[in-house]
């Protein structure tokens, strides 16, 4: 496997060379500082490129050239990355060996038609697609509600700190949808493809023909500028936690417990607090899942994650309305105990075996390796070798100093209409 | 040992039988990973049948299958996810209306990890206690799919669809149900359906052939199991017509969401293989209310959905379920249109080949990913009691059979659920 990066004037193109796959991934990614009401346009932009081009003007007609292509998968989707909202198109077809020559030209026209050729006239959107994008972003917007884990996860987030990007709604808001046009998305776009920050990730059994090929097709010219730091260091933390409750006509309640990460380090960030949430609660085997299901039946899952770029924890379960104080005072005392070191030298050799185990994993499908190098990229993670090694170094003191840090921030109660202490068992 | 050769899929496929009856499928594929499923050929709806060393047919409480397995992890001495956990293996089981599957994943320690997966699931250890204190975690699995308009979209789709197939009922079953079940009940089920011989196991991943049938031979001979015997399950007759043709359900939703749910008899369909069956029904529901389908972008346009249509299938022994699901504001309309495109005529020429290379290509995809590998080889054993070599299975797939097929298949038994705003 070999990795390359080239400068091209205004974006890099990044290349993974291997064999050792039947597809090959393109991956074009558009980034910038994230505002909270860029988020609802960057995604509709993102959707309706999908939709159509000047060439192929309807959905169909995109889907079709798409199954010609050997049943290709291509998405658009955005995400927010600590400071920055990242716009990233995906394209993942079978190389030459398993379809026919040219497969790679024909793919590169179709996704740079897709980004560059858009369905446009006279400065808007084609009037369909943008109709249909909007419908389709209302529909996901509202859909947060019909599902109470992301719902009460968004909601705990908001009440941590709403002016942080952590809390912002990935989805979008209706009233940013509302005041998007065929003609400020057209404005919108051209704003992207001249002003952000662009990357384009190859994976695959390609040579150095794809550079020239990537050179020639992709006439775009933005304005060069250096990435800042991903990472969100200034979060409001609490001196005493907040306490919200809110009601819901589900049946089941769910509770939510955020924490700020105070004072991190970046050794910290990348591996004492993998390390941490493992053994706290990141599978079946943690404490939390032990104590709180295994031994008090009181819910089917919990688990705690680590916001590495926004310094925060995150623990969620779902139970019975009646449990609530119940559960509290338990994962009080688990962080606790993390604090005091109880936890056994294997429980931290666990964690360490299954850092390296997943890392392994990592090189055996396209998409986890692209995402390596886009981390590097991005984030200046460490590669394969040096996380393998510096995983190897956490110690116990390390885990209990972090366990310090963690200040909970908000405690947050969606309540649920079943109540019954019948339900669970001493 | 026997070997095939999967033809375009640059892989091989390895089939041992043991003498304690147990089936090991192996596909090799270089990388770190290993995944093994070991799964046995029992599910949610079989819930009456005659326990092992008995005489009479027994019903047991809906959802037993679902407990049993959350019970198989129950360990006297280790807890399987900290044996697997100290491995950096990531272990799981799912139940769903046909099968249980208990399975992990690592990059390494396979060997003991393979052997452990045998020793956890062959080692029942229940007890009044933790079967108690189960009812109160599997309580709180079933209020949270309560909660999902999806799942209970899905849920009652079945039940309504099906009039006396057990496959109807709701795989963790209910609260009330649950709360019948007893430590007794449990080893009545586990020694009727997890005897070796109604069990396989399937690896794929970075694995050594030889060594790991030796492995396995060895760790199988060192345990006791009574003779392998035949299992009497309760036949249904499920008749053609549906249990209820429309059923309105209102939910915590901001939009309302449509099932319209189409059973097809199999025995209908003569002269051909229940593969090319399936095949030629998938190929129709994909193409009429698919991505390329007209009829979805006239809904589109006419803004009466946003997102596609979603295709679900479920088969009982003697049925085709198709499930055409959307989200819409105009419910009546949708179920009014899907009903009205099921009797127009069938799909061009073109359309069945593009859709055809779009088949054959996902089988090159699956076969980069062991995950969907290891699935499908499973999907398979169940539904044909044998391992499909797709690429040449379907090279068998005219136009002329998928029209056949579609010419006599019986689109007219329709149930409908609804779930409606609050």
């Amino acid at each position: 496997m070999k990795y390359k990066k080239y400068s091209m004037g205004s974006y890099q193109l990044h290349t993974i060379c291997t064999n050792k796959f039947k597809t090959i991934t393109i991956r074009v990614n558009f980034k910038r500082e994230v505002t909270k009401d860029e988020i609802t346009i960057r995604n509709l932009l993102a959707d309706i490129l999908l939709k159509s081009t000047k060439k192929y003007h309807t959905e169909r007609l995109m889907n079709i050239i798409v199954e010609d292509l050997y049943g290709m998968n291509f998405t658009g989707y955005t995400t927010i990355s600590g400071r920055y909202n990242i716009i990233s198109f995906d394209f993942t077809f079978l190389s030459e060996k398993y379809t026919e020559k040219g497969i790679l030209e024909k793919t590169i026209c179709f996704l740079t038609d897709l980004l560059f050729e858009p369905n446009v006239e006279k400065g808007k959107f084609n009037e369909g697609s943008f109709r249909q994008s909007k419908n389709m972003m209302k529909l996901m917007i509202e859909s947060l509600k019909e599902d109470p884990d992301r719902y009460s996860l968004t909601r705990a987030l908001e009440e941590m700190d709403d002016q942080s990007p952590s809390s912002f709604r990935t989805d979008g808001y209706i009233e940013d949808l509302k005041r998007i046009d065929e003609g400020n998305l057209y404005q919108y776009y051209k704003s992207v493809i001249t002003k952000d920050i662009l990357d384009i990730f190859v994976i695959g059994d390609i040579d150095s023909q794809i550079r020239e090929m990537i050179a020639s097709k992709f006439s775009i010219h933005t304005f060069k500028k250096q990435s800042k730091t991903h990472y969100i260091t200034d979060a409001k933390t609490r001196f005493r936690s907040k306490k919200v409750k809110e009601e819901s006509t589900y049946n089941q309640s769910k509770l939510v417990i955020g924490a700020n990460l105070v004072g991190m380090t970046p050794f910290e960030r990348e591996y004492v607090s993998y390390v941490y949430s493992f053994i706290l609660g990141g599978g079946a085997d943690s404490n939390l899942f032990k104590n709180l299901r295994e031994e008090h039946s009181l819910c089917y899952y919990i688990s705690s994650q680590i916001y590495r770029l926004n310094g925060l924890l995150m623990i969620r379960l779902g139970l019975d309305k009646q449990n609530i104080p119940k559960a509290i005072t338990l994962i009080k005392k688990e962080l606790k105990k993390m604090e005091k070191g109880n936890f056994s030298d294997e429980d931290l050799m666990k964690s360490q075996v299954t850092y390296v185990s997943s890392l392994k994993e990592v090189m055996d499908h396209p998409h986890t390796i692209l995402n390596l190098y886009v981390s590097r990229e991005y984030l200046h993670l460490d590669l394969l070798e040096e996380r393998i090694l510096k995983i190897g170094k956490v110690t116990r003191k390390q885990v209990q100093a972090f366990a310090k840090k963690v200040k909970i921030n908000t405690i947050y109660a969606l309540e649920g209409t079943v109540a019954n202490e019948e339900k669970s068992i001493e | 040992m026997k070997k095939k050769v999967l033809s375009k899929l640059d892989l091989t496929l390895y089939e041992e039988t043991l003498s304690n009856g147990l089936t090991i499928y192996m596909i090799p594929k270089e990388g770190n990973n290993v995944y093994a499923t070991f799964t046995t050929k029992y599910g949610s709806k079989t819930n009456t049948f005659i326990p092992i060393g008995e005489k009479d047919m027994k019903h047991v409480p809906d959802g037993i299958a679902h407990f049993l397995e959350h019970k198989v992890f129950e360990q006297k001495d280790i807890d399987p996810f900290s044996f697997f956990g100290a491995r950096g293996a990531d272990a799981n089981a799912a139940t769903s209306n046909d099968k249980t599957t208990y399975m992990f994943s690592g990059t390494n320690a396979f060997e003991e990890n393979i052997q452990y997966l045998l020793d956890f699931v062959q080692s029942p250890y229940f007890t009044d206690e933790n079967v108690e204190k189960e009812k109160g975690i599997i309580t709180e699995e079933i209020l949270m799919y309560e909660d999902n308009p999806f799942s209970k979209l899905y849920e009652k789709s079945l039940y309504n669809t099906f009039v006396e197939d057990p496959i109807r009922l709701p795989v963790a079953g209910t609260i009330e149900s649950i709360s019948k079940i007893t430590k007794e009940m449990l080893y009545t089920c586990y020694h009727t359906f997890y005897h070796p011989s109604n069990m396989f196991l399937v690896i794929t991943g970075n694995i050594d052939v030889d060594k790991t049938i030796d492995l396995i031979r060895n760790n199988q001979e060192k345990k006791h199991f009574d003779k392998g015997f035949s299992i009497q399950i309760k036949q249904v007759d499920e008749p053609s017509i549906v249990a209820k043709e429309m059923e309105v359900i209102s939910m915590n939703v901001t939009i309302p969401k449509v099932s319209v749910n189409v059973k097809i008899p199999i025995q209908e369909i003569k002269g051909h293989s229940l593969f090319l069956i399936r095949s030629a029904l998938f190929h129709f529901f994909n193409s009429k209310f698919g991505i390329t389908s007209k009829f979805t972008e006239q809904l589109k346009e006419d803004s009466i959905i946003s997102e596609d249509l979603a295709i679900n299938m479920v088969r009982s022994d003697s049925y085709f379920v198709f499930m055409v699901i959307g989200e819409t504001n105009h419910p009546t309309v949708l179920i009014q249109k899907i009903k009205e495109e099921l009797k127009k005529s069938s799909i061009t020429l073109e359309e069945f080949e593009r859709k055809k290379k779009v088949l054959m290509s996902s089988y090159i995809y699956m076969s980069d990913n062991i995950y969907s590998l290891n699935r499908k080889i499973v999907d398979n054993l169940i539904s044909y009691g044998k391992v499909i070599e797709d690429v040449k299975e379907m090279s068998e797939f005219t136009y002329h059979t998928f029209e056949d097929i579609i010419k006599q298949a019986d689109f007219k038994n329709i149930s409908i659920v609804i779930i409606d705003k609050k």
